[in-house]
């Protein structure tokens, strides 16, 4: 049986208008206000785009770390900026030198600025003064993820730990950082998985802390 | 009565220069800012790991040059040397311009440590030079 | 066009956008940005970065039309024309948060243009100048538009005319209709 097809007739492409060459920076970035007309959008939006650059990086990569990386490096795009937009927009006019102070920051003002709550668990690692994680029980970008089974343990907040790795960076705390996935017991509820972000700092920076401790 | 102003990055890199008024290349007085800016790095350097504050105020003095700095919340350091202009003008010019730096980071197609070759940009800077000391 | 209906869609534009879980605007803006150059990293040409974008905006669509249709009470839509207008009026404003308006209908009334003077996908994006003739760094929306329309059977071709990071006033989709599917009865032999 073939397809009917209605009478309307396809249209034929326009020619395109000329764009203007003589001010490209007619409507330009610099000279709009950093305010916001508009704080929010539908978590929708931000799902599936989310969705298609984890399918869209799966294509260009082999194995599961890779596409981690890949999305960890995504995500240290965008918090190299959120960090000065935010403090920008705040008008805070100051900055975070020492490590727990940028790392609480980041836990609460970043987070809450870009996911509308705080992180839940700022922790430092017992008998490791260079390692300290943050805690979340269920990060935005997981919640509408479903990874296929051949994905094995990836979790898609690699992004976030990109973006803590971002914003660390550009603060001047450089460190590694992933996500795990763990399993948490508690009295009052059945065993449940959390993410933490695994924050390893650089030699360079416990030097800094080291001197600045005095 | 000249200003330099130059924008280096958390590794020292000079990432934009302009003076008011503008200069030539063989202009004495333009290179010897110039050189003023970059030994005072390590001071700038410490000044920056001592403070919480955006605005440095002044960093160095080299005879009548005074050095004014202002870092952002990504270590990028807006400097300023100048042979006595009011500290006022100083501060508001580079509030404005660490303004004008976010908007441009704010790019996707930006790239923190490299060059700012932004003709946009170099235009609003020189427009603010013009409007705060010249 | 009536303008009552155009006002019942304005109303549920607005009130699918008010009732929705919302995300930092910043967040999208600045994911959707890492997107793009990620993308860049990965093709060497402008055209091709847009044919890319556009595919992944298609695969968006295709699966975005469901959530629309559930959260926008749109149960359905009959022509080519009712659709550029829901889709200006109704999931510009739920998904982008922004009222575009539709216009430049030809004689045929089989093109149009959508056009919006917001685009919060490219809120902090100057383009440098080896792309300001070349690429269009929304396609993405293209793609969407395409992949949604394709689900309730109307075929079409979508581009960007105008964007205002290329210097234009405004920026403008046009969407060409190309067909519209009638959906497949199965074969059935014992007939």
């Amino acid at each position: 049986m073939e397809l009917r097809r209605f009478t309307q007739p396809s249209a034929t492409k326009p020619t395109h208008t000329t764009v203007s060459n003589s001010e490209i920076a007619k409507w330009n970035i610099l000279d709009r206000p950093l305010t916001r007309s508009r704080e929010e959008l539908y978590l929708s939006t931000f799902s599936f785009l989310f969705a298609e650059a984890v399918q869209y990086l799966q294509t260009r990569v082999q194995q599961v770390s890779e596409l981690e990386e890949k999305l960890n490096q995504l995500g240290y795009r965008v918090g190299q900026r959120a960090l000065e937009l935010l403090c920008f927009r705040e008008k805070l006019n100051r900055r975070e030198i020492r490590l727990v102070s940028i790392l609480g920051f980041i836990r609460v003002q970043l987070w809450k600025f870009l996911f509308k709550k705080s992180a839940d668990y700022l922790k430092k690692v017992t008998d490791r003064e260079d390692e300290y994680y943050i805690e979340e029980e269920e990060p935005l970008v997981n919640r509408y993820i479903s990874v296929p089974k051949d994905f094995g343990q990836l979790n898609c907040a690699a992004f976030m730990a990109g973006i803590i790795r971002g914003a660390l960076d550009s603060a001047g705390f450089t460190a590694s950082v992933s996500a795990h996935y763990i399993h948490r017991e508690e009295k009052s509820r059945l065993a449940f998985t959390v993410t933490i972000f695994m924050i390893r700092l650089d030699e360079s920076v416990m030097n800094r802390e080291r001197k600045l401790a005095g | 009565m000249a200003i330099t102003f130059v924008i280096v990055s958390p590794q020292d890199q000079l990432l934009y220069e302009a003076t008011f008024p503008p200069v030539s290349q063989t202009d004495e007085t333009a290179h010897l800012r110039e050189f003023i800016l970059f030994a005072s790095l390590d001071i700038l350097e410490q000044v920056v790991w001592s403070t919480r504050d955006f605005y440095l105020k002044a960093i160095d003095r080299f005879n009548d040059q005074i050095i004014y700095g202002l870092v952002t919340a990504s270590s990028v350091r807006l400097l300023l040397v100048s042979d006595g202009k009011s500290e006022e003008a100083v501060k508001n010019f580079l509030q404005e311009a660490y303004e004008l730096y976010v908007k441009l980071a704010l790019n996707p197609f930006f790239e923190p440590c490299k060059p700012i070759l932004s003709t946009s940009f170099h235009e609003r800077i020189q427009k603010l030079g013009k409007k705060y000391f010249v | 066009m009536s303008s009552s209906r155009a006002s019942t869609w304005n109303k549920l534009g607005d009130a699918a956008y008010a009732k929705s879980e919302k995300v930092s605007a910043d967040l999208v803006a600045l994911t959707y940005g890492s997107f793009v150059r990620e993308i860049i990293k990965d093709f060497e040409e402008p055209d091709q970065v847009n044919k890319e974008l556009e595919k992944l905006g298609y695969n968006i669509g295709i699966r975005l039309i469901e959530d629309f249709l559930a959260k926008s009470g749109i149960s359905n839509c009959s022509s080519f024309e009712e659709s550029a207008e829901i889709i200006s009026r109704v999931a510009f404003k739920m998904f982008l948060g922004i009222r575009a308006t539709v216009s430049n209908w030809n004689s045929e009334h089989n093109s149009c243009s959508i056009i919006f003077d917001e685009n919060p996908l490219a809120e902090y994006v100057e383009l440098p100048p080896e792309y300001t003739h070349s690429l269009f760094y929304s396609n993405l929306l293209c793609g969407v538009i395409r992949g949604a329309l394709e689900m309730v059977q109307i075929i079409v071709e979508c581009e960007f005319v105008k964007d205002q990071l290329r210097g234009d006033d405004t920026n403008e989709i046009n969407i060409r209709f190309k067909e519209m599917l009638q959906e497949q009865v199965p074969w059935n032999d014992e007939e």
